[in-house]
């Protein structure tokens, strides 16, 4: 099965020039929203501050306490939340083309948990070593894949079974890691807040372990996006014209795993990201991946700082972690795409 | 007469089943070269040995006389084109985005689609009178439009040798026909190498040049197809009573009648 949506036909039914220019309005307005997103949840929270004083304070920093508020709580939240969502986001559209499956998502398949796994061993167990902490949650997440990867392998690769395989490493490491975060529970601060993925505290330290990663992940997916696109043809196809598909995919899962594991380094296990945002892209904007990529990284960018505003200010003076909101969007969703496509 | 492709003794090994063993094959240059036999005689996996997608446990393919394995992957398809059984392709895909899918063993990494890709996708899509549907959607086109539609993306590859796996399954007397004479003339003008899989004897005859029968894994005989194609060959390998019927301009047809007791 390829990752084929229907009804994406009737909907893109149209001539070339029509069609790319629909497309360059919907990156716009994907774009709009991520700014939209980025500036209400800094602008937005507890301490009352007028969108007029939050630009003014952006542009002109003082040492005010409402310039401390924005510029070292709330500004480094939004980049982490807005780096998150878009490194969560490529990560499910690279792994939806690898492994030719609509339902894939570095979370259900298991990906976050291996570097959920490695990191919170390293938090917990080696905390003079933090600055690792993303090598080795990459580490942990490729070994995840290559594990799933071969429990799925029997004459090939099927979707079903990929899923299959990558719920059962999931719940295998995350047992792992609940095990880890109740015999430390004294050394991990708001465990709870980590197993469902929650951007509470974070701050500038944050903000440097992902930004390199984030960036370098943005490049190589957009770099990637033509091998994406033979991907979908199958590998028969894909080996006809010239792609040397083991090695391409392996190093695409790669990638995807780097992007999943920085992430999940900064904000533990945070889901649906991956799996939601590829697709809402995918419906909008076409199944080719060089307008798919851009497209799900500056969705991912807004919802997840949407959300995560909505987490905050919603039930305030109680801030939800925004996996939560993510996972009350996500798993109904999750159930549609699998009526629709298995 | 030059070889495009030459196998020897070819043995595939597919999950631990062996589906092709002594298969010798030639596809001369500039020919169109029919493959037959019955089903799971093992046509598709030799086609997919000589293409590189399956694997090759013993015997060895030259390509222009050049081991095929020695090739690099870009290059490799650059000289040869194969078209699979039902392939896929997203539910959005315009005419125009697959044929340029051709181009990629043209493209570097970072390389973006040159003039000369866009001339060589017009080209292609002229070629097989695809020009007013390029910006159709694949998939809500006729499966002999959209046949047509993937032998443009093989020809965007500017390959020597063209294969194609059952091309002519699934469609209507008509598109079959349509498919048929579109690689005749490829093949006539262009000089094209064509190879294929059929199933349907008579247009063996009618199209091809040269002839290869396969049963159980091996080659049986190959040769011209009016010499190699006769109602004794019918019962040896497919174990079909035939007769030859003469059409009133003299053209020798098999007509099937009945079945051969096993």
């Amino acid at each position: 099965m390829a990752v084929n949506l229907p009804d994406a036909s009737e909907k893109v039914e149209r001539c070339g020039m029509e069609r790319s220019v629909w497309r360059v309005v919907m990156l716009l307005l994907f774009a709009a929203m991520a700014v939209t997103g980025c500036f209400l949840s800094i602008a937005l929270g507890a301490a009352d501050i007028s969108l007029s004083q939050v630009v003014e304070i952006l542009l002109h920093p003082q040492a005010a306490p409402q310039d401390q508020i924005i510029w070292n709580i709330r500004l480094p939240r939004t980049i982490v939340g807005a780096l998150v969502g878009l490194n969560l986001a490529l990560s499910g559209a690279i792994l939806q083309a690898v492994m030719r499956n609509p339902l894939a998502d570095p979370h259900i398949i298991g990906i976050s948990s291996g570097a959920g796994i490695a990191g919170i061993t390293v938090m917990i167990l080696f905390p003079a070593l933090e600055y690792l902490i993303t090598p080795v949650a990459f580490v942990g997440a490729m070994l995840a894949a290559v594990a799933i990867y071969m429990l799925a392998w029997k004459n090939g690769i099927k979707p079903v079974r990929i899923i299959l395989a990558g719920v059962a490493v999931s719940a295998f490491l995350s047992a792992g890691i609940s095990g880890l975060l109740v015999f430390y529970s004294d050394r991990v601060n708001g465990a709870l807040m980590w197993m469902v993925g929650g951007l509470a505290a974070r701050s500038w330290p944050h903000v440097s372990i992902i930004v390199p990663y984030a960036m370098i992940g943005l490049v190589l997916a957009i770099a990637s996006s033509h091998y994406l696109n033979i991907l979908q043809l199958g590998d028969d196809m894909a080996k006809g014209l010239g792609v040397n598909v083991e090695v391409t995919r392996i190093v695409l899962t790669a990638i995807a795993a780097l992007l999943a594991a920085s992430a999940v380094s900064v904000v533990g296990l945070l889901g649906f990201v991956g799996l939601v945002i590829p697709h809402v892209s995918r419906l909008i904007l076409g199944s080719d991946y060089r307008f798919l990529i851009p497209g799900a990284a500056l969705l991912g960018i807004a919802i997840v700082t949407l959300s995560d505003t909505f987490a905050r200010v919603a039930f305030a003076p109680v801030e939800l972690p925004v996996g939560i909101i993510m996972a009350f969007i996500g798993a109904p969703f999750f159930l549609f795409l699998l009526r629709r496509e298995l | 007469m030059e070889n495009m492709i030459e196998v020897r003794d070819l043995k595939v090994t597919l999950a631990e089943k062996t589906i092709v063993q002594h298969m010798d094959l030639d596809i001369p240059k500039g020919r169109i070269t029919a493959i037959i036999g019955p089903n799971g005689c093992g046509k598709s996996t030799t086609l997919k040995a000589v293409c590189r997608i399956n694997p090759v446990s013993d015997g060895r393919i030259l390509l222009l006389g050049k081991n095929i394995w020695d090739y690099s992957y870009k290059e490799f398809a650059r000289k040869l084109a194969i078209l699979t059984q039902s392939p896929q392709a997203p539910a959005d895909l315009t005419v125009r985005d697959l044929v340029s899918m051709g181009r990629f063993p043209y493209r570097s990494f970072f390389g973006k689609a040159t003039k000369e890709d866009q001339d060589c996708i017009d080209w292609a899509l002229e070629e097989t009178s695809l020009v007013s549907y390029q910006h159709r959607i694949l998939q809500t086109l006729s499966g002999g439009e959209r046949q047509r539609a993937w032998i443009a993306m093989a020809l965007a590859q500017k390959p020597q040798v063209l294969l194609l796996d059952e091309p002519t399954t699934y469609l209507d007397i008509c598109h079959q026909l349509e498919v048929m004479k579109l690689l005749e003339r490829l093949n006539q003008e262009l000089g094209l190498t064509v190879a294929l899989v059929l199933h349907d004897l008579n247009q063996a005859v009618q199209f091809a040049h040269h002839v290869v029968v396969m049963k159980k894994g091996s080659l049986v005989t190959s040769g011209n197809p009016a010499d190699v194609i006769t109602v004794d060959l019918l019962k040896e390998v497919f174990r079909v009573k035939a007769e030859d019927v003469f059409t009133s301009a003299g053209v020798r047809t098999l007509v099937p009648m009945d079945l051969y007791e096993k």
